[in-house]
């Protein structure tokens, strides 16, 4: 039944998917308003299909129906129920099934944005294409990735094998990837529209603030997605850091790169009316760029945590990239001469100048993740010699990139268009510079070493001064000619211009992680030691005795937990547990790291052994500098992107 | 023709900027690149490979992890045969630690110091099932008669 449900589903949103396209497409070169309405009319029946399928499955998942072999291979009887849920995104093809079901929300959503436009070509065209898309996803779903295909046994078995240890280990695992895959399949959007532009030869301004909106909502889940990715790992991996270079973990970064380069130089466009080719190209970069993520993570080409078992889509996968890229790239070419634009930078020290400066910045850090994440398959293919990329090639090269970036996030915001006066920068650089410069120096002299880190500090007040510089001259202004108090005048300057404001609370997150990332990647001390019960380690100013050990035991899984007493300064800060659990169906154990949060820094407990003949546990201890400020960074950023959102409030004058 | 000759001059600077780039992205991508090997193909590149760093996978053999009170480990792993002592700097995976009579699959990343393997990294593919026949780790799990 659950079965059968979930394939109808499936095949009645396939057949939508194809059917909408064939009208949509064929009623904008027509011109045919009936056909176009049709179609649009066909993104009901995708999104009633999706939804069908993905009930389908968690019904399957839910009642433990042990006939459909995803659901035998992802979840057990004892497998307690978020995860059961969860179990939805836990493997290959479950995680189509989601991607289905997130971009037809995203279809309908912009069916619906764009309902009193519906027979307007451009708008006909992006539909078209955003039903392509599905209709590849969809028909993934129907042929090598079938999430309702049967198990094989002739007799159903009464227990499945359950989730991977590592994804039934953290209540994150029910918020990460869903975040992740809603900003991935989010840039079908603007992809669409950007194909439904060169199409029509309607590539001025008009589809960029069409798709603004989509944009930044696909770009707000990607970085919350990323964000949460790391505080999985920080808080599941048990290693102590929450960025790896793992390529993966790259495969999300890269479209997240490009998409951040797209939302700066577009405004690029909109006032200058130039960069045309180099953001269709932008955005037909990040879209390619999440299908290769796509392939990276579920075709088993790349060994890591996060790949999915080898499948036989990588084929399919490579093959829509190929057909994606040749389609957008040669349209392009098509469109050459229209696309060109008259305008130019008119001077290195203006705003679009930065723009394109961060825009360089932008594409070189893709490139030179990009090139360190495909190089090791390129190697392998042509030598058939296994290879990797080590951290050091990704760290020498991103780091002076990342520092470039702080620099024109500081300077961008507070540049005019097209020229500016020295009057003027000093005007509105001084009190920042000085500020910046007066930070490098007290950290410097409070022990601060590593030209790096010295840099990200700096640049990162820097930055942090010119964004309350700009904001309490915003509210200054407000408070005299509106005679409105603090709180008002906030409120209703960020409400008067939200792109404007949004934009600085984002840059403000960014600032946080930044100077995050450098502390906790040149200042964390990690010391390993082996602790017999009433022995003690002293890291830092913190001392750790091992009081001894428990066991728990439930039908999902055994642990045993540490309990460690942490000391500092003769204070008692309380017991901490890390703890190893092993799962049933599972050779490898996970270990649960126990972390003491605190503004300043974490202190990182991990277990690398439980109690061994002599009765002594193996113990990492680290100390991670200011990792808080990553996740309160990164909540900064969805805030800042949430502001983004928000329309702009018109004053009446009276 | 002065502002033709600055546009050239721009365009020379960027070329060479771009340019050096490249080359340092290179140079680094050589330098910071480690060959993956099973343990019998190592063995046999032992003399050519040099003190580069590498990754080597294989199976640990069961019964020959020690973990000294200094810290540390140090134990066998083992592949088509073939068997290396590995001295680990820092901590073994708790995979390894916690089944010391298990084979687990792991990949070891460091340099030859002599016939032994000075590794600084243990890595290792979680929940990782090596059911291919083609695949070596999986061979040596046959091999020692693993329950893995």
């Amino acid at each position: 039944m659950r079965q059968a449900l979930g394939t109808f589903s499936l095949t009645l949103a396939a057949t939508a998917s194809l059917l909408g396209a064939a009208l949509l497409v064929g009623g904008a070169v027509r011109a045919d308003h009936r056909w176009m309405r049709l179609g649009r009319r066909c993104v009901a029946v995708v999104l009633v299909g999706a939804i069908g399928g993905v009930a389908a499955m968690e019904w399957a998942l839910n009642t433990h129906d042990y006939t459909v072999r995803y659901v035998f291979d992802n979840v057990a009887n004892a497998t307690p129920r978020l995860y059961t849920v969860t179990a939805l995104w836990g493997a290959l093809e479950g995680s189509i099934l989601l991607w289905g079901l997130v971009l037809a929300l995203f279809i309908g959503a912009s069916t619906w944005r764009f309902r009193h436009r519906g027979t307007d070509p451009i708008v006909a065209w992006a539909t078209g294409v955003q039903l392509l898309v599905a209709l590849f996803f969809f028909a993934l779903m129907l042929g090598p990735a079938d999430p309702f295909a049967a198990t094989n046994s002739l007799v159903t078995p009464f227990d499945g094998r359950g989730p991977n240890a590592l994804l039934q280990n953290h209540p994150l695992m029910a918020f990460h990837p869903p975040m992740l895959y809603a900003g991935y399949v989010g840039f079908t959007i603007p992809f669409s529209f950007a194909i439904a532009a060169l199409v029509t030869g309607r590539f001025g301004e008009g589809w960029l603030a069409d798709t603004r909106r989509a944009t930044l909502v696909a770009w707000g889940f990607l970085t919350v997605g990323i964000v949460l990715g790391g505080w999985w790992s920080y808080e599941v991996l048990g290693w102590g850091g929450y960025w790896a270079w793992d390529p993966v973990e790259n495969a999300s970064l890269l479209p997240w790169l490009t998409a951040t380069a797209f939302i700066h130089s577009v405004m690029v466009q909109e006032r200058r009316g130039m960069l045309r080719v180099w953001n269709l190209s932008l955005v037909i970069a990040t879209f390619a760029l999440t299908i290769l993520g796509t392939f990276l993570t579920r075709s088993g080409v790349i060994e890591s945590v996060h790949a999915f078992s080898e499948s036989d889509i990588g084929v399919w996968l490579l093959a829509f990239l190929a057909i994606v890229l040749i389609a957008a790239l040669g349209l392009i070419a098509l469109r050459g001469d229209a696309l060109r634009t008259p305008g130019r930078i008119d001077s290195p020290v203006s705003r679009e100048a930065a723009f394109l400066a961060n825009n360089l910045l932008f594409a070189g850090f893709a490139l030179v993740v990009l090139i360190g994440t495909v190089y090791p398959l390129l190697v392998e293919a042509l030598r058939d010699r296994p290879v990797s990329v080590g951290e050091p090639y990704f760290r020498t090269m991103t780091t002076p990139i990342g520092i470039g970036l702080l620099f024109l996030m500081a300077v961008a915001p507070v540049l005019p268009w097209r020229a500016t006066s020295s009057a003027v920068l000093r005007d509105r650089l001084l009190v920042p510079a000085v500020v910046g410069v007066a930070t490098m120096a007290v950290t410097v002299l409070l022990g601060a070493h590593g030209v790096a880190q010295v840099a990200a500090f700096g640049l990162g007040a820097f930055g942090l001064a010119g964004i309350i510089r700009n904001f309490a001259l915003g509210v200054r202004a407000r408070k005299r000619a509106h005679g409105e108090g603090l709180a008002r005048a906030s409120t209703r300057l960020v409400r008067g211009n939200p792109r404007l404001y949004g934009g600085l609370i984002v840059h403000a997150g960014v600032v946080l992680l930044g100077v995050a990332i450098a502390a906790s990647a040149g200042y964390s001390r990690q010391h390993e030691a082996q602790l017999a019960r009433g022995e003690s380690t002293v890291v830092g100013s913190y001392r750790v005795t091992y009081l001894g050990s428990e066991d728990r035991s439930t039908a999902q899984k055994s642990t045993v937990a540490a309990r460690l007493k942490v000391e500092r300064g003769g204070d008692d800060l309380g017991v901490y547990a890390p703890s190893i659990s092993t799962f049933p169906n599972f050779t490898s154990a996970v270990g649960t790291p126990s972390v003491r949060t605190g503004w300043r820094e974490d202190l990182y407990l991990s277990l690398s052994n439980t109690e061994n003949d002599q009765g002594q546990i193996g113990l990492t201890v680290r100390v991670n500098p200011l990792i808080l400020w990553l996740w309160i960074g990164g909540g900064v950023m969805l805030a800042g992107t949430l502001v983004c959102l928000l329309p702009k409030r018109r004053e009446v004058i009276a | 023709m002065w502002r033709a000759r600055m546009k050239r001059v721009r365009w020379v600077i960027a070329a060479v900027v771009c340019a050096g780039a490249i080359v340092f992205m290179v140079s680094q991508l050589g330098a910071n690149l480690n060959y993956m090997e099973p343990v019998s193909k190592a063995v046999k590149q032992r003399e050519s490979v040099g003190d580069k760093q590498i990754r080597i996978g294989g199976i640990v053999v069961p019964g020959t992890l020690a973990t000294p009170a200094r810290g540390g480990a140090s134990f066998e792993l083992a592949e088509g045969g073939v068997v290396i002592a590995v001295a680990l700097e820092g901590t073994p995976h708790e995979t390894v630690t916690n089944n010391p009579d298990g084979c687990a699959p792991v990949v070891v990343e460091g340099h030859w110091t002599g016939t032994t393997f000075a590794a600084d990294r243990m890595l290792l593919k979680h929940g990782a099932e090596y059911d291919d026949d083609d695949h070596p780790i999986g061979d040596a799990q046959d091999d020692l008669d693993c329950n893995a």
